[in-house]
């Protein structure tokens, strides 16, 4: 007993300072000169989107199948994206980041981001995965208009991102209020 | 009541504290989970915050605790450290907010509860929340709580007492009055005590369960009580009769201890009737004897009370068997008469009146038996009427019977007493005859001895003394001398003879006249008792008492006077201080026969007044050469009377104490002569010749015998022994030559005298035999012959008796010539 509530504490003690890590990864990105990039903080959201939404059952194809973050268009992670997917794992479901070329693709994400590359084919894309319960990112002004779910903006050089809820609920996806109380208007 | 009281105090106390503990136990146990919820609320709410670092949104959702009055701070952790505001309720706390996070749990300080908790998203822990909440709300909780249970226990209390003393009026009163009397009961046995009833309920039947119980038992305890009464007073009832019969017995086995010390009838009864006088006790008692002959009871004795009040009332000494209230005695019967004045009225009862005056009311007379037949009786009175219990009767009853037995044995007892004296007494005459006896014979046969060694001394002497006249005058006054001391010796010797010798056949017995004897001897004697006395001044005063009917019979006159002129100088020898000397004669009559009889002893008395004798003395003085007399006594007086009375088959008495005298009585049997036959007509021829065989195995005796029968002319055969002697007589028989007498002895070998005179008899019993035996003397005073013999002569063989008995068993004379 002694021992597991130790065990437990020692648990706790690392996640802990796992979160602090990611904490200060944050803080740095905004407060400090050697902050994270633009983009390593929106690798890290990308990532967290997973946590506070739901997808239908029929979403995944098992219990362990892998959730999948599709990147259509120049990638402007430039990689940071799979070195923060890398190992994690979202309730259950291991994540799997993919670079998608092919729009029949789309359908196969679980979050896709819409890199601005391909603003003009915006409608196009939000059209190929319609109700197919794919999480739609984007970070371009229209894209909230255009039917996308979240759009990352950037307000006083600090990350932001604004949510569509009605489109989120169309394609049958659940967002956390918490988030959608974070969630700048659009 | 204070017990319920207190009891239920305790309780309730021990309740409420248990209570209160348990309810703080349990709201800080519910401000935990409630706290650790609103924790979990507000780490879940800030998750998003957490990840996306909004720190105004956490702000936010910590600023909505503001609503939360008990929430005094709060504060969300990244890492190690605060991640936005936190929340305070005071703007200046004492206790600020952990600026690292804690541990996740939980603890009650400093009056508040503080916690933390983990906040997890997505299984990964990415912060912490920390809540502290004031105990306000505990506080109050639990003041309201003990307010509510003292409140409670007030309530709770005054019901108690309330229903307590209810309970006290139903149930504890009767309980403990019924205890009360239970234990009133049993410590008092006071079984009147009842319970008292105040209710129909259960406790009122158990009063009255427990009344009719202690009912019961008061019923049985009066009852037991009633038996317990009746018993003692049965117990004490058999207690006086054990006591009584104990009485009884203690004196009847007195009676018989005291009975068992006396022989005699009168000191029996007079034993008995004092101690039933003492210890009955009697007023009045006396034993009667029966005389049936006379038709009498006679007293034999009355007791030491009853003597002077029988004096008083002049009773008889003797009342009649028939026709009084004892006349059921005689039929061995107990008579009880409860009041005496029943037979008053009946006539010639004088003597009943003064018992009745005298207030003896009641008597019992109880016979005494012995053999089934009444000898007397007991005759008890008391002055009560009705006086005697039955057990009393019965207890004379069956002391009469001890008592009677009592006098059979001290009758038996006196008359084996009296059969033992005689027989003493025969024991003891016949053993001084016999010692008497063998004492003269022995000095006779000295005497014989003695004068056949004297008669040469004497003899020679007297020749020495004529031959030799040339004898010195000394020689010859010698030879005198010892003449004289052979006379001397002779007289001596000639006496001894005579102290003991058989009376001679031949010396005949002839009538004398006692008196006669005495006055010729008071004569013959006047100078030794008057004359050498009175010249030594002593006076001896001599008295003559003479039966003028003494009868004459037969004795030797001249022995008889001589043994009286012993007795008279012997009586003045014992008078050396003068005195009196009596002389009496009397006829003795046998005590059996009728008075008109002819006496059978004459007695010859001689008493002095003299020293008398002492018992040793009296009992050897018959002996001879006893002597008292020192030197000038020859111990042969006495001895000589013995010897005479002895021939005369007579006895001597002697009466004597020392200092009071002495009496010597002379008894003879008065004895008729037969067909007294003339001495000088006696026939001095020999009888016979006949032709005689004698027995014998001594060959001395043979020679003799064959001398002395020879002499006379008859032919004798001496054989040797009794068979030799049979058959000679056979063979002379068969000659024919029988013997006419056969003489033999008594005892010899083989064949005694007895057995030859029954041979002799069977062969031819005309032939008379003679028995010659040293036993003859007692043989013919007993007066028997033994069978088959017909005479009897005694040894030695004298000839004259010799003749007389040839004559008298012949029958015949020798024939003229």
């Amino acid at each position: 007993m002694n021992c597991i509530a130790r065990r437990s504490r020692r648990q706790f003690a690392t996640s802990l300072a796992l979160a602090g890590l990611m904490a200060a990864f944050c803080l740095c990105a905004t407060a400090q000169e050697t902050r994270p990039s633009e983009y390593q903080v929106k690798a890290a959201f990308l990532l967290n989107f997973g946590k506070f939404i739901e997808w239908p059952t029929n979403a995944f194809a098992g219990t362990n199948a892998p959730l999948v973050i599709g990147v259509f268009g120049n990638d402007p992670f430039h990689g940071d994206l799979e070195g923060v997917a890398a190992g994690q794992n979202i309730n259950g479901h291991p994540v799997i980041v993919r670079q998608i070329r092919a729009l029949p693709d789309l359908k196969a994400c679980h979050i896709l981001f819409i890199a601005a590359s391909e603003k003009t084919r915006e409608r196009e894309l939000l059209k190929a995965v319609e109700g197919t319960g794919v999480l739609t990112v984007s970070e371009t002004d229209d894209f909230i208009r255009a039917g996308g779910m979240i759009n990352f903006i950037i307000e006083d050089s600090q990350v932001h991102f604004q949510i569509n809820n009605n489109a989120a609920r169309t394609a049958g996806l659940s967002i956390s209020s918490k988030l959608i109380k974070l969630a700048r208007p659009g | 009541m204070l017990i319920t009281m207190a009891s239920s105090t305790v309780a309730l106390v021990l309740v409420a504290v248990a209570f209160l503990f348990y309810e703080n136990l349990t709201f800080r146990q519910m401000m935990v989970e409630d706290l650790s919820t609103e924790a979990k609320i507000i780490g879940n709410e800030s998750t998003a915050a957490l990840t996306y670092d909004d720190q105004s949104g956490a702000a936010e959702i910590l600023g909505a605790l503001a609503g939360r009055q008990h929430i005094a701070a709060a504060c969300l952790y990244t890492g190690t450290n605060i991640f936005a505001a936190p929340f305070l309720r005071d703007k200046n706390p004492s206790h600020p907010v952990p600026p690292h996070p804690e541990p996740p749990g939980w603890s009650f300080a400093g009056g508040y509860l503080a916690l933390t908790s983990p906040i997890q998203l997505n299984g990964a822990t990415i912060g912490a929340v920390y809540l502290r909440s004031d105990l306000e709300e505990l506080h109050a909780r639990l003041w309201g709580y003990a307010f509510t249970t003292v409140l409670f226990m007030l309530v709770s209390l005054a019901a108690t007492y309330l229903l307590a003393s209810r309970l006290q009026r139903i149930i504890s009163r009767p309980i403990s009055h019924l205890a009360q009397t239970a234990k009133a009961v049993s410590a008092e046995k006071n079984y009147s005590a009842r319970a008292r009833k105040e209710s129909d309920d259960e406790l009122g039947q158990l009063i009255d369960g427990f009344n009719q119980m202690i009912g019961q038992i008061q019923q049985r305890d009066t009852a037991l009580r009633h038996i317990n009464t009746e018993l003692e007073h049965l117990v004490e009832e058999r207690t006086l009769d054990l006591q009584r019969q104990l009485n009884h017995i203690s004196l009847l086995n007195q009676i018989t201890y005291a009975v068992a010390e006396h022989r005699d009838f009168a000191g029996i009864l007079s034993v008995v009737l004092q101690q039933l006088e003492d210890r009955m006790p009697l007023d009045y008692s006396a034993a009667y004897r029966l005389d049936e002959t006379a038709g009498l009871w006679t007293v034999i004795g009355r007791g030491l009370k009853s003597q002077p009040l029988a004096e008083q009332l002049q009773a008889p000494d003797t009342m009649p068997v028939a026709d009084t209230m004892f006349s059921r005695c005689l039929n061995r019967e107990i008579v009880y008469v409860p009041d005496q004045r029943a037979f008053l009225p009946v006539a010639g009862q004088s003597i009943l009146q003064n018992y009745v005056r005298a207030g003896l009311l009641s008597v019992v007379g109880a016979p005494l038996i012995v053999d089934g037949k009444v000898f007397g009786m007991l005759v008890l009175r008391r002055r009560a009427r009705d006086g005697f219990s039955e057990a009393e009767r019965d207890f004379i009853k069956g002391l009469s019977a001890h008592v009677s037995q009592a006098i059979y044995q001290a009758q038996l007892y006196q008359n084996l007493q009296k059969a033992y004296d005689e027989l003493r007494q025969t024991q003891q005459t016949a053993m001084q005859q016999e010692r008497l006896k063998a004492l003269g014979q022995m000095a006779s046969g000295i005497a014989h001895d003695i004068n056949n060694a004297l008669s040469p001394i004497s003899g020679y002497a007297e020749l020495i003394r004529m031959d030799e006249p040339d004898l010195s005058e000394d020689s010859k006054q010698f030879l005198q001398y010892i003449k004289t001391a052979s006379k001397d010796i002779a007289h001596i010797v000639a006496r001894l003879r005579e102290f003991y010798r058989p009376r001679a056949a031949r010396e005949s017995l002839l009538a004398l006249n006692l008196n006669q004897v005495v006055k010729q001897v008071v004569d013959m004697t006047r100078p030794s008792w008057r004359d050498v006395p009175q010249g030594r001044g002593i006076m001896i005063e001599m008295r003559t008492d003479l039966d003028p009917c003494l009868p004459e019979f037969a004795g030797i006159e001249s022995e008889i006077r001589e043994a009286l002129v012993n007795l008279v100088l012997n009586a003045v020898d014992a008078l050396p201080a003068g005195g009196v000397i009596a002389l009496r004669t009397r006829a003795l009559k046998s005590k059996t026969e009728k008075p008109d009889a002819a006496p059978t002893h004459a007695v010859l008395e001689v008493s002095d007044t003299g020293v008398g004798m002492d018992e040793e003395t009296g009992k050897h003085c018959l002996e001879p050469f006893f002597t008292t007399k020192g030197k000038h006594g020859t111990g042969l007086g006495l001895a000589m009377v013995y010897g005479v009375m002895e021939r005369h088959e007579g006895k001597i008495e002697i009466d004597s104490k020392p200092g009071s005298g002495t009496t010597l009585r002379l008894v003879f049997p008065i004895r008729q002569l037969k067909t007294a036959q003339a001495p000088g007509a006696e026939d001095d021829r020999p009888p016979g010749p006949f032709r005689i065989l004698f027995v014998d195995d001594e060959p001395a005796l043979r020679n003799l015998m064959q001398k002395i029968l020879a002499r006379d002319g008859h032919q004798v055969e001496t054989p040797d022994g009794g068979h030799a002697g049979v058959e000679i007589f056979r063979a002379a028989r068969s000659r024919g030559k029988p013997f006419d007498v056969v003489i033999t002895d008594l005892g010899m070998p083989y064949m005694d005298g007895h057995e030859v005179a029954a041979a002799i008899k069977r062969e031819s019993p005309g032939t008379p035999v003679v028995m010659l035996t040293g036993w003859g003397v007692f043989m013919k005073e007993d007066g028997d012959l033994p069978a088959h013999v017909d005479g009897i002569l005694s040894k030695p063989p004298q000839l004259d008796e010799i003749r007389t008995m040839l004559r008298s068993v012949t029958g015949k004379t020798r024939p003229p010539k």
